[in-house]
């Protein structure tokens, strides 16, 4: 009886006051988030330039330009290349990582985390810089690795040079940035297994690779939904990488992804509503996928508990 | 019990397989970094004819004295400085004062707003970058520390509002029940009993944040053109080429760029990861 009440008195006389408090957070988010998402894409169907007052409609002209754009396909098959191995890739290592993590001590495990949690404090433009050097071809170290366990040097791969490379390069030092923070996420959801379903799967006499995939990865489930969304994003959203590793997109536009793509139509070759189309397509992209990997996933969960 | 499974395991022998391939994988992160951090004290010469040696004899600090004149180092990390701090100040307050609206009291409105941060997360910032020009200019805060820190601030928000919701829902309700008996209105149970609970959160949003704000490129970039209140890796980014790189100066401004983070990192270790951890993993 007296709860009820009181649950009244939160909802009546408190929910000005709560509106009031989010108030100044919730403005900013709506000028400066959600104002420009919508401005800009009523933009990309207007003729819209820094130079000129007042935007004419002019329908799909802009995403006409964009398609008909010769690298269009080339920069979505980038992309598209650049989501999947990252995605795949990251969340991969990163369950790896937890597993492995999990199973040895708390302290050499701390040691570890803290240790390759450290690439996440580096601005994207130094993760380029740092991956340029590593895949670079005459001296860079991963090559002279290659050279000293036996490979030819004409057998030696241009990583930043030949097409079908470049992304998969990019896709590398962007996954040597996340897998600190990603394993992290799974050692924790590792932790908070209950141990008697690990009991029960030793004494079904249950394999390692059994355990795994019946007891640690049903538990998961959650974790590793919520973690391939936020990879879908970053990996579309990818752009200081591709950028300072590739020097700005790459020989003939192979290390080029949408992001970047939009970036240098607008600001280098001053195309603008091309640019912005080509920015709608990518926040279309962004939901569209997240939309699509959630109800995969979230059946998947619903399926294994 | 949870937490005991390292020591109850009867395979637990086993493990010095994946012992050494952690270490193999810590190593392979750390090697580019330490390698980054041996050449920046190297000459040019010595930098271009092998990264993989380093001769002490050769030491030098010559890239670093360069970098912090041709950057104008100086005037970029003052930039950096009142930037990261005002947008961190302003999503920390701003963000948990939201987060505590929402867990607390119950209205649809909230719930909605709630809602709507969360789905905000999922958009990349490609999406509105553009129009950030034109908006800003419209409000005559174009090529102003605030008009920048108020979009950091905003693309912060959700991630901090999704952070501090997650912890403070966990507090019992009776905490806040007590405190409404004792007289206490809406904002003392906020400054008085709920934020000295968000110390390890609070540090968890700080640290994610501000090395986001610190390092950002597009951001800053794109809105100030001004050149003497441009921050720290959009002056670095000049440096990009495709033909001829500096690498001693690359690489020692990428020294000085990342040390105050990498500080603040090892100096708080402790309390972020719980925070980042607590607030990640639903139970």
């Amino acid at each position: 009886m007296k709860k009820t009440r009181r649950v009244c008195y939160y909802k009546d006389l408190w929910k000005w006051t709560g509106a009031l408090m989010a108030l100044p957070g919730i403005v900013l988010i709506a000028v400066f988030i959600i104002v420009p998402f919508f401005m800009n894409v009523g933009y990309a169907f207007t003729d819209y330039n820094t130079a000129s007052d007042v935007p004419n409609f002019i329908g799909l002209t802009n995403f006409r330009n964009m398609v008909n754009d010769r690298d269009f396909w080339l920069v979505c098959t980038n992309t598209l290349k650049l989501i999947i191995t990252y995605v795949v890739g990251g969340n991969i290592i990163a369950i790896l990582l937890g597993v492995m993590i999990t199973n040895t001590g708390r302290k050499f495990g701390n040691f570890v985390k803290t240790s390759i949690y450290f690439p996440q404090l580096l601005s994207m433009v130094v993760v380029g810089f740092l991956w340029r050097i590593m895949f670079s071809y005459n001296n860079g170290p991963i090559n002279h690795f290659l050279e000293w366990i036996g490979v030819p040097p004409d057998m030696l791969p241009q990583w930043l040079g030949v097409p079908a490379l470049i992304i998969p390069s990019i896709s590398v030092a962007l996954i040597w940035l996340i897998s600190g923070y990603y394993s992290i996420i799974y050692h924790a959801g590792m932790m908070s297994i209950p141990m008697s379903y690990y009991e029960v799967s030793a004494i079904e006499g249950a394999n390692r690779w059994q355990e795994f995939v019946h007891v640690t990865l049903p538990f998961l489930a959650p974790s590793i939904t919520i973690n391939t969304v936020l990879l879908t994003v970053e990996s579309i959203s990818a752009f200081a990488v591709p950028a300072s590793m590739t020097g700005g997109g790459g020989p003939g536009r192979y290390g080029t992804t949408l992001a970047l793509w939009s970036y240098t139509t607008y600001f280098n070759n001053h195309q603008y509503g091309k640019a912005i189309a080509i920015s709608v397509l990518l926040g279309l992209f962004a939901v569209v996928l997240a939309f699509i990997e959630l109800k995969i996933l979230l059946k998947k969960e619903v399926g294994n508990s | 019990m949870k937490r005991k499974r390292e020591k109850s395991l009867s395979w637990q022998k086993k493990h010095i397989g994946s012992k050494i391939l952690l270490s193999l994988f810590t190593l392979f992160v750390l090697f580019p970094i330490v390698l980054a951090l041996l050449n920046s004290f190297k000459p040019i010469a010595a930098i271009q004819k092998n990264f993989l040696t380093f001769d002490p004899g050769t030491f030098t600090l010559e890239a670093y004295d360069k970098v912090i004149t041709i950057l104008r180092f100086g005037e970029g990390l003052w930039n950096n400085i009142v930037i990261t701090l005002l947008s961190i100040v302003m999503t920390v307050a701003l963000g948990s004062l939201m987060a505590f609206a929402i867990s607390l009291v119950n209205s649809k409105f909230l719930r909605a707003v709630y809602l709507t941060s969360i789905l905000l997360i999922c958009i990349p910032i490609h999406a509105i970058i553009l129009q950030l020009v034109p908006l800003l200019k419209s409000l005559g805060l174009l090529n102003t520390y605030l008009g920048t820190s108020f979009v950091f601030t905003a693309l912060s928000l959700p991630v901090a509002v999704f952070l501090y919701t997650g912890f403070m829902r966990t507090l019992p309700r009776e905490l806040s029940e007590a405190a409404v008996v004792d007289g206490c209105n809406l904002w003392r149970i906020y400054t008085s009993i709920y934020m000295p609970l968000m110390k390890t959160i609070t540090v968890t949003v700080i640290i994610l944040r501000a090395t986001y704000i610190w390092n950002d490129l597009l951001v800053s970039l794109v809105t100030i053109s001004d050149a003497t209140k441009t921050m720290l890796v959009p002056r670095m980014y000049a440096f990009n080429s495709s033909t001829s790189t500096r690498w001693d100066l690359v690489l020692a401004s990428s020294v000085l760029v990342s040390l105050p983070v990498a500080a603040m990192y090892l100096f708080l270790q402790k309390f972020y990861m719980r925070g980042l951890v607590s607030g990640a993993v639903k139970e």
